[in-house]
This record gives C-alpha cells, structure tokens and sequence, in this order.
C-alpha cells in the first residue's frame, strides 16, 4: 500500500494510497471505484432478476402448468420483482451518482467515502440473503424464497415460511444501504458544490438524485418499521395486522405503499435528471425550461408521499378516501406533463443525432409515455375496480419501469460509458441492442395490456385458454428481450477492454463541468474545484 | 471504427435542424387529426 | 492526549479518508446477525452462536471505526469543510429515526382511530358482526384479545418524563460549559446526563417486569400490547444506544478532547439525545396518557 500522506493525515493529492487487487474494491473510498461497483453488482443482478422471469414467461408459454409448481412459480415472481428494484435499479441510480455526481457538482469526492463504501457492501450480503432460500431448500432447509409477491401482504406473509423472514432481513439491510447512500448524496450535493454553483444552478441530474434521495430518507424507514411489524407479528405474538387483535392487515398495506408510491418515483427521478443533458446534447441546444423542471421534481416528489393508497383502491376504504387518493394521483399528471413539454421542447428544432444514448432517451419518451397515460387509466378508482390485480397493471408498471426505469439507465450508461471507461462503445452493437430491445419490449408487454383488459389477473401459473395466444406471444419477446441484454453486457465489457479513445468532451454537443475533466477522469478528481461564474 | 458519426458540417446540421422542425411540425399535425376524427367516432 | 490539537491547514483539500476495510467487516457482522436471527426464529443451523459471532464482529468494527474517527478528528484532520458534513449527515440520520417512529406511532393512531372503531360499529353500520360484544374502548386487545391492565400514566412513566426532561437540561448545561470551556461542569453536566439515562432505562426494565408478570400486558396483548412495547421497546432501545454514546462522549471528555470552537461529536450525540426526548414526550402522551 502506498501510504502518501502528510503529517496530518491529508491523502496526498499525487497518489493517495489505495491496494491492488480485490482488496482495492474491498476498502476503497474513492467514489468513482464505488460507483463501479454498484454499476456492476446492478448489471450482474439485472440478469439474476431476468433470469428468474425468463422462467417465469417460459412457464406462462402455454396454459397449464408445465415447467414448476405454483409454490415455486410464487417464489421466483415475487424475488424478480425484489431484485429488480433493490438489486438492479436502485443500484444502478446510486452507481450513477457515485460516479457523475462529484464530476458535475466540482466536488473533490463524495461528502462522507467510508459511509459510502459501507452503503455499497450492504448490498451484497442482502442479495445473499434474499436468494439464499432457494438454494436451502434444496438442501431440505425451509420450503424456499418468500412466495408472497414483492409486496409481502399480510396475512399472507405472516403465515408464510420462512422465506419471509430472509425477505424481511434483506429488506432491512438495503434499507440501510440506501439511507447511507441517500445521506451521502444530499450531504454532498449541500456541502461539496463548487464555489459559484448555486442550487438553481445545478445540473438537473443533481436535482433529480436530490428529491429522490430525500424521498429515500422519508420512506424506507417506514418500509423498516413495516417489516418489523411483520416480523413481530410472524414470531413475536403481536398482532399488527389481526382483526381479532384489533389490527388490521390493511394497515399493512398503508405502510408498506407509504414506502412503495415514492419508491416509484425514487427509481424514476434519476432518470429523468439524467434525460434533459441527453437531449440537449444530441438536440445541440441548451435545455428546455430549467426552472419548470426543478420544479416539476419538487412538486412530483411532495405528491408522490400522499397518493400511496392508488394501489389498493379495491381493499375497502371509505369513499372520502377513495375520491382523494384518486384526485391527488391525478395530479400527479400535471408536473409529469410539464417534464414530457421539457423533453420534447428541447428537441424542437434541434440539431438532433441519433447516438445510441439519444434512441434510447427518445424510445424512453415515447415509451413511458405510456406507462403515464395507462397509469392515469389505473388511477380511475371506477376504472381501476376493473384493472385492478390484471395483467394491465402488470404491462403499465413495466412500461414505468423498464421503458422508464431501465432503458433509462441504458441511456445513461452509453452517454456515460466513454467518460468512464475513455474508450468509445460500438455504436453498432448499442444500435442494434435498442432496436431490439423496444421491439421486444413491446412484443413483451403490449400483449399484456390486452391480457389484462380481457381480465387475466397476474400473479397466476396458470390460466384460461383464451389467453393463450397472447401468452405465448408476450413469451416470445420475453426471451428476446431477455438474451438481447446479452449483447448491452459485452458492448460494456469490450469498451472496458478497449477501443477507439474518447475525447474529455465525448459528445460535441455536451455541456458541464463532467465534460471538462479527461476520459477516464484522474483518480481524484477536482481536488482543486472549479469556480462557476 | 468508423461507425462514430462525431464530426458533422454546419450544413449537416443546419439540415437537420430544419428536418426535426418539419417532423415535428408533422407529428402534431398527426395529433391534431387523430383529435379530430375522435370528434367523429361514436361510442 | 490531553489537549485538542488544531492544525490550521490552508490546503483547499476535503479530507478523503484512506481505504479501509472495516465498512466491508461491518457489513459482514450484520450479514451474520441477520442470517443468525433468521436461523434462531426458524430453529436450523446455529442460530443464537452465529448471532452471537456476528454481535462481536459488528461490536469490534465499531469500536475499530469510531477509534480511527476520533483519532483523525484529534489530529485535526477535519477542518470547518468536513464538520459541515458530518453536521448535515446527523441531522438527515436524525431525519430517518424520526420517520421510523412515525410508522409506529402511524400503526397507533391507524388502529386506535380506523380500526378498532371500524370493528366495534360493525353491528351498526352492516347488521352483522364477528365479534357483536366488541365495545372498541381504548386501550384493548380486540375482539378476540386476553385480558389485561393497562399502563398508568402517572406512576412510574411520568417520573420517567421528569428524568428525560431534567437529562434534557443537564446536557445544554454541559453544552454550555463546553462553549465556556469550563471541563469540570462539562464532565458533571454529561456524567448527569448518563446518570438520568440509566435510571430511565432502570425504570422502563422494571416498568415492562411488572407489565408482564402482574398486569397481563405482553406484546401479545392485541393493538395495545403490540404498539405500547414496540413504540416504548424501540424508544428504550434508542435511549440506550443514546446512553452509550453519552458514555463515549464523556469518556473523551474526561481525556481532554472537544474546544469550544470544535467539538461536532457532542453536539451530534447532543441532538441525538433531544431527538429521542421529544420521541418520549409524544410517547407520554399518546401511548400512557389520552
């Protein structure tokens, strides 16, 4: 180890001491290593939560049950869903922030490294335990993962195995992980800016993880406290969520929406901070109403913590509260709205080329278009007596999550990948990849849209044969879009190994202080900061 | 690697100014009619 | 080391910590504690003994962690840039504990005014009920619950409030020596505060025996039972946790460390401190008292 410090402890600017090897990314502070390693973990668990429904689709290929038990098909829909949001998207928006954060923002480091490492090392222990009962089981240890769906409803889940209470425990590590990093994130982003850069003069990126983190911080203990409500109940004799205690089960689902509503917008936020500097990049004009979109975040995050009971519309609440969570989630559309204008108006008469980060952010546009005017649907509590549980929610929240969510990541990771790696991606393959990825996406969950409006309810291994024709067709764009991903993982994996050198300001069009630095950046980047005018 | 479209003339891009106008320019146009003709369409 | 030592660097530098392995250790320990709790409840493996093992680990990493943080801070390594953030990182943590209360204390205000009088009118409002006796005055363990007593408010609990608030006052007192740089009322002051702490917590043991053997009130005593010990089994918990950092802090008090100009570690754990105080008092109010 090169132990280059000064007398007081200061790391030396010229080569701050770090290991080789696995001990390098076991004990780093440095936020660009910690950013990589949750870009990883999030790409190796995407696959773990693709594999898992690429079971599940192959399953739902035809009516009948032919490839596993429903017990087994339980247990891998509600682990999918699990691993996707905290093991691959919450991941990958904290990746992001780790690496970009401190470059746009001028700041030498993330405001508290040792905590930030702690953040990404929860991370992995948690993935452990929520797979682990799957691989017990065939061991003859408990009867596998938790079989609830994500939502661990009780009380379902408070008689369920012991699935549950590994669920319970991961979900109360990732909360800790993500609080860690949230405060990281909201520390750095008051305390580390460059002398100049006011708020409203921060890179919207910047704004986007801000609300999100304090979303964060307002929620996840609240899932935590949920939980462990659960768990006293499961071992402990309370009775939270037992009518004959007094409880009552839909408090569970108060709880836990209170947390899942903004989780929503928690894994969206990054997203949309990240996809005005794509379009004004590849548009070559400056962004379209700044101050609309700061805005609009603000606004969306306060809404999104009062509009939680939209998701059990159909669990019995009084009319009052029915007619209330159904105008406030409407509204939600307006600021939404205002972000679509921002968008679009950024490319109006712009100078617009199509790189693979702009074909993402474009199919972005039009894609979770969707998933907002179906969502709009689902918010019509008459509509949703209908849609409710259906496979059309099924499509709307992938349709949020994935064309939102995860091609939005996609976007971010090509826009940012020369600057990370300073070697250029093969715009062939990233083409063909987003080709086939929204072909496939579609021919995935377009399908299930209809499916759902037909009245297929989700969360079943088997169903009528009138819904076979859809099934298998969303089945085939499944494993399309399933093994396409293949080909995002190795453009990643040989722009890392090499390839054409990337410039400091990568896109001709881009603008911020990222762009400013080399491609790879130094280890220690803006030690001295930059001074905004 | 030569699939790297990073170098465009002002005329390029002047070109493509003027076509992300026109198509946007059509794409409303588009919304517009659909708009209309669901004036038309009885339920 | 008996004096505080402040190096005025003039370096723009922010302080980056060299790597460090004990986050990775931690995350271990609490991967053990978690797998070792799950074992225990389901009755496999080692349970309690891997427990036990990843307690010790975790115990050891924070003793590891927080001596390495205090020796920086010492060597004066943190200047005004670093204090700042290790001020806006308690207050948002402050800010997370708060919302954790709150989903209790939601669970409390949820049953005592949605569904406990939900299943006492379902006679009235639909003709039909599971449980036609249920009257739904509080405190109760439902319908279906055991008998119990309920817990007085102005025995043993408000004695409590007294403590907690006079402990809220021999803090400020320290803090005000602090600033005076009067250390002989700084130690009196938090060796106070540790003192009214533990006899809190003495209290709150001997509160919750009696509870369980003479009044019949155990968590499994329906909405009240499950509210009362998780609000004030969490709020005791904190309180401990609290005790203890007030413990370290007055230990590095005695030893000489903190200025007047510098001293985050005590205003932190200070903050700390009021922060579980208001949670009691709200406590006080709507579990024991109304």
């Amino acid at each position: 180890m090169n132990t280059a410090t000064t007398a007081n402890g200061h790391a030396d600017p010229h080569g701050e001491g770090h290991y080789s090897g696995p001990l390098r990314w076991l004990t780093t502070t440095n936020h660009k290593d910690i950013g990589t390693m949750y870009l990883t973990f999030s790409l190796i668990m995407f696959f773990v939560g693709g594999a898992m429904i690429l079971a599940v689709r192959a399953e739902l290929f035809s009516p009948g049950l032919q490839l596993m038990q429903p017990e087994f098909f339980n247990q891998l829909i509600g682990v999918h869903a699990l691993v996707m949001i905290f093991a691959a998207l919450m991941p990958a928006a904290t990746g992001f922030a780790n690496w970009m954060l401190p470059l746009m923002i001028g700041a030498p480091d993330m405001a508290l490294p040792r905590l930030n490492n702690w953040g990404f090392w929860l991370l992995p222990p948690a993935a452990l335990l929520l797979t682990m009962p799957f691989f017990l089981a065939l061991f003859g240890i408990g009867d596998g993962a938790l079989a609830t769906g994500w939502t661990f409803y009780a009380p379902l889940s408070v008689q369920g195995g012991m699935g549950v209470d590994f669920a319970i425990l991961a979900v109360h590590i990732l909360g800790i992980s993500s609080i860690m990093g949230s405060i990281n994130v909201i520390v750095t982003i008051f305390n580390m800016r460059a002398p100049g850069m006011t708020l409203m003069k921060m890179p919207l990126f910047a704004w986007g993880w801000l609300i999100t983190a304090f979303l964060l911080l307002a929620t996840l203990p609240v899932l935590a406290g949920a939980v462990t409500m659960l768990l006293t109940d499961r071992h402990f004799g309370t009775q939270f969520f037992d009518a004959a205690g007094g409880g009552d089960p839909i408090l569970f689902q108060h709880l836990f929406w209170f947390f899942g509503h903004p989780e929503v917008y928690i894994l969206l936020l990054p997203v949309w901070g990240l996809m005005p500097h794509v379009l004004a990049t590849f548009s070559r004009k400056p962004t379209y109403g700044y101050k609309a979109q700061v805005y609009s975040f603000i606004v969306i995050g306060v809404l999104s913590l009062v509009v939680w009971a939209h998701h059990f519309f159909t669990a019995g609440l009084p009319v009052p509260a029915l007619i209330y969570f159904m105008f406030s989630t409407m509204a939600i559309s307006i600021p939404l709205a205002v972000l679509f204008f921002c968008w679009i108006a950024t490319m109006w008469k712009g100078a617009m080329t199509f790189e693979t980060p702009m074909l993402f952010a474009v199919g972005f546009i039009v894609l979770f278009g969707i998933a907002g005017l179906t969502g709009l649907i689902l918010a019509d509590v008459a509509a949703d007596a209908q849609y409710h549980h259906s496979y059309f929610v099924v499509a709307h929240f992938h349709y949020a999550l994935f064309a939102g969510g995860i091609m939005g990541v996609m976007t971010g990771v090509y826009y940012w990948l020369p600057k990370w790696t300073g070697h250029m991606y093969s715009e062939k393959l990233g083409k063909l990849h987003f080709w086939l990825t929204v072909v496939s996406f579609n021919l995935t969950f377009m399908p299930q849209f209809f499916l759902g409006l037909a009245g297929m309810p989700r969360r079943i291994p088997d169903y009528a044969l009138q819904f076979a024709e859809f099934n298998a067709i969303s089945t085939v764009g499944a494993m399309i879009l399933g093994f396409s991903q293949l080909l995002f993982a190795w453009n990643i994996w040989s722009c890392i190994r090499g390839g054409e050198k990337a410039e400091p300001r990568v896109w001709e069009g881009a603008e911020g202080l990222e762009w400013e630095l080399s491609s790879p950046p130094p280890h220690h980047s803006w030690e001295i900061q930059p001074v905004i005018k | 690697m030569t699939d790297q479209p990073t170098d465009f003339t002002p005329a390029d891009l002047a070109r493509r100014r003027s076509a992300a106008r026109r198509l946007a320019w059509l794409l409303g146009l588009a919304v517009v009619v659909i708009y209309v003709l669901g004036l038309f369409i009885k339920r | 080391m008996n004096t505080s030592t402040e190096h005025p660097v003039s370096s723009p530098h922010y302080f980056v910590p060299q790597p460090t392995l004990y986050p990775v250790i931690l995350s271990a320990g609490m991967f053990m504690l978690a797998f070792g709790f799950i074992q225990m409840l389901n009755k496999f493996g080692a349970g309690g003994w891997v427990m036990l093992a990843g307690t010790a680990v975790i115990i050891g990493v924070l003793f590891a962690w927080f001596g390495k943080v205090i020796s920086e801070s010492q060597s004066g390594a943190y200047r005004d840039w670093e204090d700042r953030s290790f001020r806006h990182g308690m207050i948002w943590f402050i800010g997370t504990e708060v919302m954790f209360f709150a989903a209790f204390f939601g669970a409390l205000f949820y049953v005592r005014v949605l569904s406990v009088p939900t299943l006492a009118g379902m006679e009235a409002a639909h003709g039909f009920s599971l449980w036609p006796e249920f009257t739904g005055t509080w405190p109760t363990s439902g319908p279906g619950g055991a008998s119990f007593t309920p817990m007085g408010a102005w025995g043993i609990p408000a004695l409590n409030t007294a403590l907690l608030l006079s402990s809220g006052a021999t803090i400020t007192w320290a803090h005000w020596a602090l600033l005076r740089e009067n250390r002989r009322q700084l130690i009196l002051g938090l060796a106070a505060t540790v003192l009214l702490g533990s006899i809190f917590l003495g209290f709150q043991a001997w509160e919750y025996h009696h509870a369980y053997t003479e009044l019949g009130l155990t968590m499994g005593a329906g909405a009240y039972g499950a509210t009362f010990f998780m609000l004030t089994g969490f709020h005791g918990f904190h309180v401990t946790l609290g005790t203890i950092m007030l413990t370290v802090i007055l230990l590095r008090s005695i030893s000489g460390h903190f200025t007047a100009k510098r001293h985050f570690a005590f205003e932190g754990v200070a903050w700390y401190w009021h922060f579980v105080d208001v949670v009691w008092l709200i406590l006080f109010i709507f579990v024991y008292w109304v």
